[in-house]
């Protein structure tokens, strides 16, 4: 998928080889801490009942600022028209899409009882704002999958008109 | 919302308090709560703070650990202030919940199903009375078995509580909702050495809680806030009228 990002031939494979073997290994080691966690409860991450949220609320929030600010980038140059956004249009709807998406990861995680999330579909109570926020990150999530889809389609050419 | 003929309700003396961690205990005891849980506290507070209009005094404890004073050597003051579930009628942990796990029954007795938690704690977030415990990893017992009730209690078919905590869930004070579903007392009620916990029917105008909440100026934790409990206590400094 050409998102609109510069790229030298040369170093290509080398430079995806050695970035992506790295990420591979942190998201290997995020996994097994959470293996670890798993069997010994969210005791693990030195969260008590003072403090009941850390660093995966924490994560939660970051990724959720950051999926908001690809997409403003993007709504910048396709709705309000700013032309110097434009070239990065596409990697802020990408930005937006992948980082809405691990922000509803980090979430699961964080539950005392992840095997139970599907009571949140069940019995949603729409008092909650937490309901809301589940609601409006699908929502966004799918949102930004088809401005990506759309602007993905387009031909490079109408980057410049 | 559907009410039920009783209202649950407690009336706590802060006058006759004398701090002994009593109901504490025995609420470990009948609820076999696990190490490092307290469903009930005793806190201290300045007697002063809550006598007066600043309701939000009330919770502002002198210090997490029990039996400090308020006020500096000599001028030091100090009162009791036990604090468990306050059973607001407009409760902040029902409102967040976003799986309905925290409910308000009928009686005004507010429950969490241990079975439909999903464990975001939420709820602990919320409430401003700091009461709710996690189970953060797996229950440790000393002695290593259970005691006081110890079996499940449902109530309409939900989960409301278990000696053998699940990993995962949030739990908190249940009115001992087990004994007054009988006809019984919660625990602390019970235990309390001098008297200082009365509970009963908030709708029964002849109820002993019915008349202190009306006649002895029992107050509200943080009452500001409007979350309207349904644990009232009366004040340190007020005589207390001798009832006829």
């Amino acid at each position: 998928m050409d998102i609109g990002i510069e790229r030298t031939p040369g170093h290509d494979r080398f430079q995806f080889r050695t970035v992506g073997g790295g990420l591979a290994l942190i998201v290997l080691l995020g996994v097994s801490a959470w293996i670890y966690q798993l069997t010994q409860g969210l005791i693990a991450t030195g969260m008590r009942d003072v403090v009941s949220w850390g660093l995966y609320i924490f994560t939660f929030a970051f990724f959720v600022g950051l999926s908001a600010g690809g997409l403003i980038m993007a709504s910048g140059a396709e709705v309000f028209g700013v032309k110097a956004l434009r070239p990065l249009a596409r990697i802020g709807v990408l930005t937006a899409a992948v980082s809405v998406a691990i922000a509803a990861m980090t979430i699961i995680p964080d539950l005392g009882r992840p095997d139970r999330i599907y009571n949140l579909l069940l019995h949603p109570r729409w008092s909650s704002p937490l309901i809301w926020d589940v609601i409006i990150i699908i929502c966004y999530f799918v949102f930004a999958v088809v401005d990506l889809w759309v602007l993905a389609g387009r031909r490079p050419s109408s980057q410049k008109a | 919302m559907a009410t039920s003929e009783k209202q649950y309700g407690m009336v706590i003396d802060q006058n006759l308090c004398i701090g002994c961690w009593t109901c504490a205990v025995g609420c470990k005891e009948i609820n076999n709560e696990p190490l490092g849980f307290w469903w009930n506290r005793i806190l201290t507070a300045a007697p002063a703070d809550t006598t007066g209009e600043s309701s939000s005094a009330v919770a502002d404890p002198a210090s997490d650990n029990i039996d400090v004073p308020h006020g500096t050597f000599p001028d030091v003051e100090m009162a009791y202030l036990p604090v468990a579930c306050q059973h607001c009628e407009d409760a902040p942990c029902v409102k967040v919940c976003p799986v309905g796990a925290t409910f308000r029954r009928d009686d005004g007795t507010v429950l969490v199903d241990y079975e439909r938690c999903i464990g975001c704690r939420y709820c602990i977030a919320a409430c401003p009375y700091g009461i709710r415990v996690f189970n953060w990893g797996d229950a440790r017992l000393e002695p290593d078995f259970t005691v006081g009730y110890g079996r499940d209690y449902r109530t309409d078919g939900r989960l409301v509580f278990t000696p053998d905590r699940p990993r995962g869930v949030v739990e908190k004070c249940t009115f001992c909702v087990e004994r007054i579903d009988v006809g019984e007392e919660p625990f602390c009620v019970t235990v309390c050495p001098v008297g200082a916990r009365i509970f009963g029917d908030l709708n029964d105008p002849d109820s002993e809680v019915s008349e202190l909440v009306e006649e002895q100026g029992a107050t509200q934790m943080l009452s500001d806030l409007g979350t309207k409990p349904r644990v009232f206590y009366i004040p340190v400094n007020e005589p207390r009228k001798t009832r006829e």
